[in-house]
């Protein structure tokens, strides 16, 4: 070791580099936070298996076609100082707001700006019901019983680097826990926030749902305009009660010099149902890995995405429906888009278990590409241990059909208007799900406004 | 025993019919395993040229420096110390049965080899163990100009011809089972067809593995020539021993211009064989490459066709049985390789899995950048025949070009109870309707198969789904 780093360790205060972080260091800033000490030992565990773990190489299946180890780690800092919070909504700045939306169309609301917790809004009601809506650090605090025993019970920590280095520096994201019986109409919102460059954030989300409980949640990745570089490692953990009934939108729209590598995993028990719509729109690399595990009898599990692609933009998503007992229904739908020079890769996999009889699976991956030198990749794969089940999957990729085009040119409309036309229907059964009104409305903008340019 | 019974057991069927061995005194056998020396013993036997040497030198190389392959079937139950490299079963090869020893003709009597060339062959190569023993064209064709000798042979009368083409597809560093192929290769077909010649019947080999732990590596270069068609046919099978043999073929194909080339395997190796085979296809303008791959027998087969559509107008086709009975794992597919623009391929794959097998198709669809205009169809279906067994689909497809339309589609299903109700309603016992099904599910497969093997291919179906109730 390095006797200068023992003579004056980094002040506790002060961000850190990636590259120059110690086991202590990570110790003694659970310690600063007053973190209980279940959470102090998981990062402290966590980081020793990211420094003794390389990144996930090209000779692994899932990496293979994306290579992040290049992504300036070292450089990257962590823990900033957070910023200060703020005590009304107006006090947040104006792309964040607009972004939110009116408080009509939500229950709930957590603003997470560069990790720290910005703003937390919860109706009466939700908290009369016993329902915890939190950031991730509040829970730490005020709740470290029930963190305890939700945090890692989906994701380990031990799966890759990237998981460790979340668990390990995990700051910002939030807990959503809805006790049994409960319904809540309008949704829960969580606004993950980038403004600073240079950083790393590293939200965990949790959901849970009790037995025969309701929700929809949000959870947006956003930062407005092109604030800088930086990178997002961030865990979701999602579990679904026995009957209860999950909808779910993820939407990541990060300005274009961000990496994002996403663990998006879902537990669905016996005839619980789940439904998602996800949005992947900005960023510069962006790794997804979405897993949906079909637990009980009769869970269901939908998937409706779509992604656009443009300048030099990479994506790569992993989904995996897991279907590992009877009776169990997923349905997934992923649609996208190429422009430019973008790269997408979609590696979807079924898997039916032995026990799973009489399940059924359907996987579709459909692909516009726009022009010449974008790419995409799509590997939708099966692997079925039962028999009496229905399985079908399908994957194409084409560029927009000129007949369609014709037909929208013949009745007077430019080239280019008819192909805003057509994008827009591609997308349009994806978009239409998005819960809150005021943000499918800006989500569906933000997918014009890639759809019109170059067209 | 009943023939109710010998009929319900398939491996038992196996035996009978292709499973025995007869004891032949070889006229040299290489010591078990591999090393430097083996390889050149091999290529010391075979008189070669030192190019030959050296590239088999360096294959072997690449053998032992490359990690065997982590997805798949698990090969890592391959002893390759214990395997037989190289044994001559006789002096040499023949264009006359009658000189075949005795007790290699008997072994390809019984499988119906001579009296399938009269009937229905151009020509006929039958391989024991790691050489040729008999080689022969109808003479027309000869006249013609049309090559058919074994790759040995070839090597020697024609050293210009093969020197140009040999490992330009498929070189050793392509993956570790080419490298060992590369390295120890014997046998094979050699078959050059002149500019506009029409072979109207198809050649045959017959591959047969008779000595135990033995490994086989025929290497097969077959060239096309602008505007000339030909149909190739390979049959495959072996005794059943209690240890496991290697199979580890290479094929290359050149389709020039204009050109057509068929190559159909009807893979029915006994349950001990693992099946780990490289074939490469390179399509030149306008010429189209079909591979009508069979695969019923060995105990694990890795094997994906693939077409290099090298030119504009190049066509694929690759048509896939993949059938999985008890302890077997067919890892099988296909590739198409779309580097011309307006080039097209059509995958069709059907694969069922019964007893506990694991069936699958492997494929990827790559079109590469400026390759516009380029159409692809890819067709997967599975049929799983019980609750024990497995169906994997693994379709890769890499697009890099806009002007494309490329479709995957597949389905897994187990035979559907309508169409089991509805034929027995008319009367057809259970089983019997369940063998129908499986057989139409093959059918856009088995139609395109010559006669005679369209007839042994429903035959095989037919007793691997004796006894069995969807």
């Amino acid at each position: 070791m390095n006797p200068a780093e023992i003579l004056e360790p980094a002040r506790l205060d002060e961000p850190i580099a990636l590259g120059a972080i110690k086991a202590d260091d990570v110790a003694a800033r659970s310690a600063r936070d007053g973190e209980p000490a279940f959470l102090a030992r998981r990062r402290s565990e966590a980081w020793a298996f990211a420094e003794a773990t390389p990144f996930p190489g090209r000779l692994e299946e899932l990496w293979r076609r994306t290579d992040l180890s290049g992504a300036g780690w070292d450089k990257i800092l962590v823990d900033r100082a957070a910023a200060p919070s703020v005590d009304a909504l107006a006090d947040l700045s104006a792309p964040i707001k607009e972004e939110i939306g009116p408080a009509s169309e939500r229950s709930a609301l957590v603003v997470m700006v560069d990790s720290g917790v910005a703003f937390r809004e919860v109706d009466e009601e939700l908290t009369r019901r016993n329902v915890t809506v939190m950031s991730f650090a509040e829970m730490a605090k005020r709740q470290p019983a029930l963190l305890e025993l939700l945090l890692g019970d989906t994701v380990r920590y031990g799966e890759n680097r990237f998981t460790a280095i979340q668990a390990a520096l995990a700051s910002g994201g939030a807990v959503v826990y809805v006790p049994r019986g409960v319904e809540i109409e309008r949704p829960i919102q969580i606004l993950i926030a980038r403004e600073a460059s240079g950083y790393g954030t590293f939200p965990h989300v949790l959901v849970a749902l009790e037995p025969q409980s309701k929700a929809t949640v949000i959870e947006e990745y956003f930062s407005p305009g092109d604030s800088g570089a930086g990178v997002n490692v961030g865990v979701t953990e999602v579990t679904v009660g026995e009957g209860a009934d999950l909808h779910m939108a993820t939407l990541q729209r990060w300005g274009p010099a961000v990496v994002h590598v996403g663990t998006e995993r879902v537990r669905v028990a016996r005839n619980g149902r789940f439904h998602w719509t996800f949005a992947g729109l900005g960023g510069k690399v962006t790794k997804i890995d979405m897993e949906m595990h079909l637990e009980g009898e009769g869970a269901e599990a939908r998937f409706s995405g779509c992604y656009f692609g443009d300048g030099t933009q990479h994506f790569d998503f992993h989904s995996f429906q897991n279907h590992v007992k009877g009776h169990t229904t997923s349905d997934l739908l992923f649609k996208g888009a190429l422009r430019g020079k973008a790269r997408t890769v979609y590696q979807g996999l079924i898997k039916v278990h032995k026990d799973a009889q009489r399940s059924d699976a359907y996987q579709a991956n459909r692909n516009l590409i726009l022009s010449d030198k974008a790419r995409a990749d799509s590997i939708p794969s099966l692997e079925i241990e039962a028999n009496d089940v229905r399985c079908t999957h399908g994957a194409t990729v084409g560029q927009i059909d000129e007949e369609q085009r014709f037909y929208l040119m013949s009745r007077g409309l430019s080239r280019h208007e008819s192909e805003r036309l057509i994008l827009h229907g591609f997308f349009e059964p994806v978009l239409e799900r998005i819960p809150a009104a005021s943000l499918r409305a800006i989500v569906t903008e933000a997918v014009e406004r890639k759809a019109a340019i170059g067209a | 025993m009943n023939e109710q019974q010998q009929t319900m057991d398939i491996r038992e069927g196996y035996k009978e019919k292709f499973g025995f061995h007869d004891d032949i005194a070889p006229v040299f056998k290489s010591r078990r395993g591999l090393d430097k020396s083996v390889v050149e013993e091999i290529s010391a036997m075979k008189k070669e040229p030192a190019w030959m040497l050296d590239f088999r030198l360096k294959a072997l190389e690449q053998f032992e420096k490359k990690p065997l392959p982590k997805w798949g079937g698990n090969v890592g139950e391959i002893d390759f110390q214990n395997i037989f490299y190289y044994l001559k079963p006789s002096e040499g090869e023949t264009k006359n049965w009658d000189e075949v020893p005795a007790d290699i003709k008997r072994t390809f009597d019984r499988l119906g080899i001579p009296e399938a060339e009269q009937k229905f062959l151009s020509g006929v190569g039958a391989q024991y163990d790691s050489e040729t023993v008999y080689h022969k064209i109808k003479q027309d064709l000869a006249d013609k100009g049309v090559i058919f000798l074994d790759t040995g042979s070839a090597l020697e009368q024609h050293p210009d011809l093969f020197r140009q083409y040999f490992g330009t597809l498929i070189p050793p560093s392509d993956n570790k089972f080419a490298a060992l192929n590369s390295a120890v290769w014997s046998g094979g077909s050699f078959i050059y067809v002149p500019k506009g010649v029409k072979v109207d019947m198809p050649l045959q080999a017959y591959f047969r593995i008779n000595a135990q732990n033995m490994g086989q590596f025929e290497r097969t270069l077959i060239i096309v020539d602008e505007g000339a068609w030909v149909h190739y046919v390979e049959g495959c099978t072996a005794p059943t021993y209690a240890s496991d043999s290697l199979h580890s073929a290479v094929v290359e194909i050149i389709v020039k211009k204009g050109a057509r080339c068929r190559y159909t395997t009807i893979q029915n190796w006994s349950n001990n064989v693992f099946n780990l085979v490289t074939k490469r296809a390179a399509a030149y303008q306008d010429a189209t490459m079909e591979w009508v791959d069979a695969n019923l027998g060995s105990k694990l087969t890795m094997k994906y066709p693939s077409v290099y559509l090298m030119e504009p107008g190049a066509h694929a086709e690759i048509l896939s049985i993949a059938f999985a009975g008890k302890g077997q794992h067919q890892d099988a597919g296909g590739k198409a390789v779309h580097a011309a623009p307006n080039t097209t391929s059509s995958v069709v794959s059907k694969s069922i899995s019964k007893d506990g097998g694991r069936a699958g198709y492997r494929g990827l669809i790559k079109v590469a950048k400026g390759a516009k205009g380029c159409k692809s169809t890819v067709r997967c279906d599975a049929l799983l025949l019980d609750e024990h067994s497995r169906s994997d689909t693994y379709p890769y497809m890499e697009i890099e070009e806009d002007q494309v339309s490329i479709g995957h589609e597949a389905t897994v299903s187990k035979i559907g109870d309508e169409q089991i109700f509805y034929l027995m309603s008319r009367g057809i016992p259970e089983a019997e309707a369940a063998a129908m099904i499986v057989n139409g599910f093959i059918e856009p497969i088995t139609k395109e198969l010559p006669m005679e093997y369209a007839v042994e291919m429903n035959r095989l179906i037919q007793l691997q789904m004796e006894g069995s109730v969807g």
